[in-house]
């Protein structure tokens, strides 16, 4: 039996914060970050380009109301983060200073990007996702608690408030250990890399 | 629980533990090489494993007006070009360059060059990887982040296994519907999250009588309906096409052995199954800005979606034929390959374009073959534009991204907001409707001239 890996500095158990909604259904990474803005060789200060192109055509945009400044959660609708695979999406929320969102459910490549780039991504019931959001724009400075540990999201607007979370096992153990940024990891085993292409018939093809 | 389908096997032969998997081709293109994959290699200092079995292209940000896609748009278009450029050389990969006879989109020409084989874990930073499930093998699209797990350890991890849907495509098409049609009618009836967390089998008879680049056109699509994989069991059709490749492999039948053990069994079980009939598609455009917002070209436009009505500037209960386009798009890594392109020329022979029309070969070798029979002089004597290979007007990313919100009849991927230049307005159909619809300068049937 090996130990549980654990790397303590980038353990994250729990965020607390304030949220914006942004309800609707199908968001895609395209409305994220828009594609004339991924022509940059680095993710550094992709926040200034998170919903630009929304964001300059609708004053009354979520991301453009002072009463949402300073938010580290983020709600979204039904298939949040559809389309495109572009990184860009997860590290423009990173930048902008989002460390969680919480959706009625994500595209597949989205979800692997937060999870790999240390964005929580928790789902819940699309009709608490629905209330949640409502609530956060009558209470803008309520916050809300996500518990990766409890599998919980808390928040008390007038009485208190406890919703069951979803999140992938393993996504919500390498966020528990710290293992998310996991390259390092994946190189440690090169021997049972090498072990199982040895194994596969294509690798051996002329 | 899903049992002995392809997926399963490859599954099975490729997991080295836990959820932590083995690749076996990693394809590469400008706009996701650097950041937090190539960058993240070098600021660690970590070799990319197993470059032999890595392949790149440059296509995004091309200048379709130039063999070698030059001039870029902007300074930084240069540098994510250098940069590229620098990556494939430090780090050993394979590189298809523009103006070298194999460049083009990435989908296009790593199928074309014979890289792609059946029962291959493969990995790209793009969505569309899906596309080489054609040949029965695994295409995960990836981020930035986890294209550098596979260039520096050959392995990702899964967020958590695939259920897998067979669909059977059943009847017969008529003529002037195609495979874009039939993926198209695929997500509008299964909905744009409906593969969420699936890998789809696409089978039936239809799929069986398909084509190898009409094949990759579906499984290209499949991610638009929320299927992060999609594949179809390799045959004889698929043996065919890889045959003779520069990168096939050499000792061939001993492949094919192999390959026909990776297709999913008789008595494979499946964790769904749905069955389309396609006997009486009609050829399908999209009126909205969600993958699943498509109707048949007689259909009127439903009133489901006001926001995306209001932004495309249609009226429910229209028709979406007869509908004006400022600008016609032919190409893509969906509908740039040959046989794409002899559709299109087979509606455009002897007639003339009414509108702007873009015709973008998926690659050089396309463009090469195409020329060889005589398409170019087909398009150019309709009064069409006919470029060297790119992404071009799929996305904003290239100098032939849209500026003045005009309309597109378009044959790529993506009807969303802003996807083809700010406010661009995008219709998708197949080659045949694009092609139609470039001769009437509005929404047409190709049927009417077929």
């Amino acid at each position: 039996m090996t130990e549980k890996l654990i790397i303590p500095e980038k353990i994250i158990k729990c965020i607390r914060g304030r949220a914006i909604p942004k309800p609707g259904n199908n968001q895609n990474t395209d409305d994220m970050v828009y594609g004339g803005q991924l022509n940059l060789i680095s993710f550094k200060g992709y926040g200034k380009y998170l919903y630009a192109e929304e964001r300059k055509n609708n004053p009354n945009h979520p991301l453009n109301d002072p009463k949402y400044s300073g938010a580290k959660i983020l709600i979204g609708g039904e298939n949040f983060g559809c389309g495109s695979s572009r990184e860009h999406a997860p590290q423009a929320f990173l930048d902008y200073g989002i460390k969680a969102l919480i959706a009625a459910d994500y595209a597949g490549i989205f979800q692997s990007n937060c999870a790999a780039t240390g964005l929580i991504a928790v789902t819940m019931e699309k009709d608490y996702v629905k209330d949640l959001a409502n609530i956060v724009k009558e209470n803008p400075s309520m916050e809300i608690e996500i518990d990766l540990e409890k599998k919980l999201v808390s928040y008390k607007p007038h009485g208190a408030y406890q919703i069951g979370l979803d999140i992938p096992d393993n996504v919500r153990e390498s966020f528990l250990n710290g293992t998310w940024d996991a390259l390092g990891i994946l190189r440690s085993n090169p021997k049972e890399v090498k072990g199982a292409m040895d194994k596969i018939p294509y690798f051996k093809f002329k | 629980m899903s049992k002995n389908t392809l997926f399963d096997k490859v599954n099975d032969i490729h997991i080295i533990k836990g959820n932590q998997i083995l690749i076996g081709r990693k394809v590469i293109h400008e706009v996701t090489s650097n950041p937090a994959s190539c960058e993240r290699l070098r600021d660690e200092k970590y070799e990319l494993r197993c470059p032999e079995t890595a392949f790149a292209v440059m296509d995004h940000i091309l200048n379709t007006k130039s063999p070698d896609g030059k001039p870029f748009k902007d300074a930084d278009d240069e540098l994510m070009a250098k940069t590229l450029e620098e990556n494939v050389r430090d780090f050993g990969i394979t590189y298809f360059a523009p103006g070298s006879g194999k460049g083009g989109i990435c989908h296009v020409v790593f199928p074309e060059q014979g890289i792609i084989w059946p029962g291959m874990t493969v990995i790209c930073g793009d969505s569309h990887t899906s596309t080489y499930g054609a040949f029965g093998a695994i295409g995960f699209g990836v981020g930035s982040t986890q294209l550098g797990h596979a260039l520096g350890s050959q392995t990702i991890y899964l967020d958590e296994k695939l259920k897998i849907r067979r669909i059977n495509f059943n009847g017969k098409l008529q003529k002037g519907v195609d495979a874009k049609d039939v993926i198209m009618y695929a997500i509008r009836s299964l909905g744009a999250k409906g593969g969420n967390g699936l890998a789809h089998e696409y089978g039936g008879e239809v799929i069986d009588n398909m084509g190898m680049e009409k094949r990759l056109t579906m499984c290209n699509m499949g991610i638009e309906g929320g299927a992060r994989v999609a594949y179809i069991n390799p045959d004889k059709i698929t043996f065919d096409y890889l045959r003779g490749r520069n990168y096939a492999p050499k000792d061939f039948e001993k492949a094919v052995e192999f390959w026909k053990t990776i297709a999913s069994d008789k008595n494979a079980v499946y964790d769904d199954v749905k069955d389309l009939d396609v006997s009486n598609l009609e050829p399908m455009v999209s009126w909205g800005t969600a993958s699943d917002e498509s109707i048949g070209i007689n259909e009127k436009i439903p009133n489901t979606n006001k926001d995306a009505l209001d932004y495309m500037r249609i009226n429910a209960g229209d028709s979406i034929k007869g509908t004006p386009v400022d600008v016609v798009f032919i190409g893509s890594c969906t509908n740039g390959r040959l046989s794409d392109l002899e559709n299109a020329a087979y509606i455009m022979k002897g007639r003339k374009v009414k509108v702007r029309t873009l015709i973008v070969p998926g690659s050089e070798l396309v463009k090469y073959e195409a020329e060889k029979i005589g398409l170019d002089k087909i398009f150019k004597e309709a009064g069409a534009e006919w470029r060297y290979p790119g992404c071009s007007m799929c996305l904003s990313m290239s100098p032939d991204t849209l500026m003045n919100k005009e309309r597109t009849g378009s044959t790529s991927n993506r009807n969303f907001k802003n996807r083809q230049g700010k406010g661009a307005k995008t219709h998708l159909m197949s080659p045949y409707t694009a092609a139609a619809t470039a001769i009437e300068g509005k929404i047409a049937d190709p049927r009417e001239y077929l």
